[in-house]
C-alpha cells in the first residue's frame, strides 16, 4: 500500500496525464462524429484479420453439422436408387428407362416463409439444372412440395405448408388414399382427408405417398397418424399426420425428376377426351 | 500568495470568456486560404505561477480546455491539447532556465522576465500546443499538410496577439 502511495507521489504528473489524455480521446471519439469515423475504420482495419479468423473457426464447426446431414441424405438416396432397382427388375425389362424412372436433382434452399398461411420456398436450381414446373421437391426426412414457377437460376416451390397444397398421400401398407392438406397454422402437423371410414387406422401407422400423382415416387414417408376422428354426417376420416420433417430447419432439398411423367400424363388426357 | 490565486483565476475566467466569445468569431479567410485561427487561451497555463503543483497545472489544464471546448462545441480536442501543453510546460521551463533561477512564486510574464525570454517560452509551448491541437482535430496524420499550415499560421497570428497583450498589461498579469 505504501509503495503504491510512493509510486503515486513519484509518477503522480504522469499518470494524471495519462488518464487525462485518455478521457480527452474517450470524450474526442464519443461526441465528434468525424473522429469517432476514423476511430471505427482504424479499428476493424486492425481487427478485420483477427474476425475473419474467428468466422473461419465457425465456418469450420458449421461444416461438422452439414457433413452430418449430408451423409444421412446420401444414405437416404442410396436407399431410395436400391429401392428403385428391386421394383424395377420386377418388371424384367429391358427398357433402360424403366431401370432409373425417377433422377434426383440437388437444390439448395435460397428463401422460404414458414409463418404465413400461404407460404413459399425459393430454391437456388433452376432450368438451366433441368428443374420443370410441377416437380416433387423432397428432402431426407420427407417431402417437401412441388415446383411452380421455374427461371434460369430459381425455381418457386408451394410447399406443403400452404392452403393450395393438394398432395395425395396413402397409409403404409393399404390401398386407401386420401389428400393431405395443411389446415392448422402448426408448421409441424397436416390434415388427410377423404380417406373411408371403413379403412382400418390406427395412430402411429405411417402415411407414405401414393404415387398416383406421378409428382412423387410411391412409398416415400411423409408422417405418422397422430390423431384421427370422423365428422358427424360423413363417411371420411379427418386423419392428424405428424410430419417427419422439420421445414423451418431445412436447407438442402433434392428435386424428383420423373422420367415416364409426360407418358403417364398423355395417355390420362386421351382417356379424358 | 492570495492575491496570486485570485489573479489568476480572474486572468483564467477573462480569457475564456475573451476567446470562446470574441476570437473564436474571428477567422481570417481568402478564397482556399483558411488557415488562420486566434488561440490565446493556452497562456493561461503558461503564466500560472512556477510554484504550482504539477497535478495541479494538470487538472486546470484539463478544466480550461473543457470550458474551450464547450464553446467550439468540439468535446475533448481543447482539453486533450491543454492538458498535453502543461505536461510538456514543466519541462520548457526546466530547460529555459535562467542563470539566477526562478522565483519560484512568481508567474513567468514577459514583464519579468524578459522579452527574448518569454518569446522563447511562449513560442516554443504554442507550437506544441498548436501543431498538437490541430493533429488530434484531423485526428490522422492523412491529413499532414492541412495540419502544418493551420499549426505555422495560427502560430504566427497567435504568438503577436499573445505578445502584444503582454507588452500592453505590463504587470504580472
Amino acid at each position: 500500500m505504501k509503495n503504491i502511495l510512493l509510486i503515486f507521489i513519484k509518477y503522480g504528473t504522469h499518470l494524471l496525464f495519462i488518464a487525462f489524455q485518455i478521457i480527452c480521446f474517450t470524450l474526442i471519439v464519443n461526441n465528434n462524429k468525424a473522429h469517432g469515423d476514423i476511430y471505427d475504420n482504424t479499428k476493424s482495419i486492425f481487427f478485420e484479420n483477427f474476425n475473419d479468423k474467428v468466422d473461419q473457426l465457425f465456418d469450420y464447426l458449421k461444416l461438422d453439422e452439414q457433413n452430418d446431414s449430408l451423409v444421412r441424405e446420401n444414405a437416404k438416396l442410396l436407399d431410395i436408387i436400391i429401392n428403385q432397382n428391386n421394383t424395377s427388375r420386377k418388371y424384367t425389362s429391358t427398357d433402360s428407362s424403366l431401370l432409373q424412372q425417377y433422377s434426383f436433382i440437388p437444390a439448395e434452399i435460397c428463401n422460404k416463409t414458414i409463418h404465413l398461411r400461404n407460404n413459399y420456398f425459393t430454391l437456388c436450381a433452376g432450368s438451366t439444372n433441368g428443374v420443370k414446373p410441377m416437380m416433387g421437391v423432397i428432402s431426407a426426412e420427407g417431402i417437401v412440395g412441388i415446383t411452380t414457377r421455374v427461371s434460369d437460376h430459381y425455381s418457386k416451390v408451394i410447399p406443403m405448408l400452404h392452403s393450395q397444397s393438394r398432395i395425395s398421400a396413402s397409409i403404409r401398407g393399404l390401398a386407401f388414399f386420401g389428400n393431405l392438406v395443411w389446415k392448422n397454422k402448426d408448421p409441424k402437423i397436416m390434415t388427410l382427408e377423404a380417406v373411408p371410414k371403413h379403412a382400418p387406422i390406427s395412430i402411429g401407422d405411417l402415411v407414405v405417398t401414393s404415387g398416383y400423382s406421378s409428382i412423387f415416387p410411391k412409398d416415400l414417408p411423409i408422417g405418422t397418424i397422430s390423431n384421427f376422428k370422423i365428422t358427424k354426417g360423413s363417411s371420411n376420416y379427418v386423419i392428424d399426420v405428424k410430419l417427419f420433417n422439420d421445414l423451418n430447419n431445412l436447407s438442402y432439398t433434392y428435386l424428383v425428376n420423373n422420367k415416364l411423367k409426360e407418358e403417364k400424363l398423355n395417355l390420362e388426357n386421351n382417356i379424358d377426351e | 500568495m492570495n492575491s496570486l490565486v485570485t489573479k489568476s483565476v480572474i486572468r483564467a475566467v477573462l480569457l475564456i470568456l475573451l476567446q470562446g466569445l470574441v476570437f473564436r468569431r474571428i477567422a481570417f479567410q481568402m478564397g482556399d486560404f483558411a488557415f488562420i485561427h486566434l488561440f490565446i487561451y493556452p497562456i493561461i497555463i503558461l503564466l500560472l505561477p512556477i510554484r504550482t503543483p504539477k497535478i495541479l497545472q494538470i487538472t486546470i489544464a484539463f478544466l480550461v480546455g473543457l470550458s474551450i471546448d464547450a464553446f467550439y462545441s468540439s468535446y475533448g480536442i481543447h482539453a486533450s491539447a491543454m492538458v498535453f501543453t502543461a505536461y510538456i510546460r514543466n519541462f520548457i521551463i526546466k530547460l529555459l532556465e535562467p542563470h539566477s533561477g526562478y522565483n519560484v512564486d512568481e508567474s513567468p510574464t514577459l514583464n519579468k522576465l524578459g522579452f527574448s525570454w518569454f518569446l522563447s517560452f511562449a513560442s516554443t509551448l504554442f507550437f506544441i500546443h498548436l501543431f498538437f491541437y490541430f493533429s488530434v482535430e484531423a485526428f490522422s496524420f492523412v491529413f499532414f499538410f492541412e495540419i502544418l499550415m493551420n499549426t505555422i499560421f495560427s502560430f504566427i497570428a497567435s504568438i503577436l496577439i499573445v505578445v502584444l497583450y503582454q507588452l500592453i498589461f505590463r504587470s504580472d498579469y
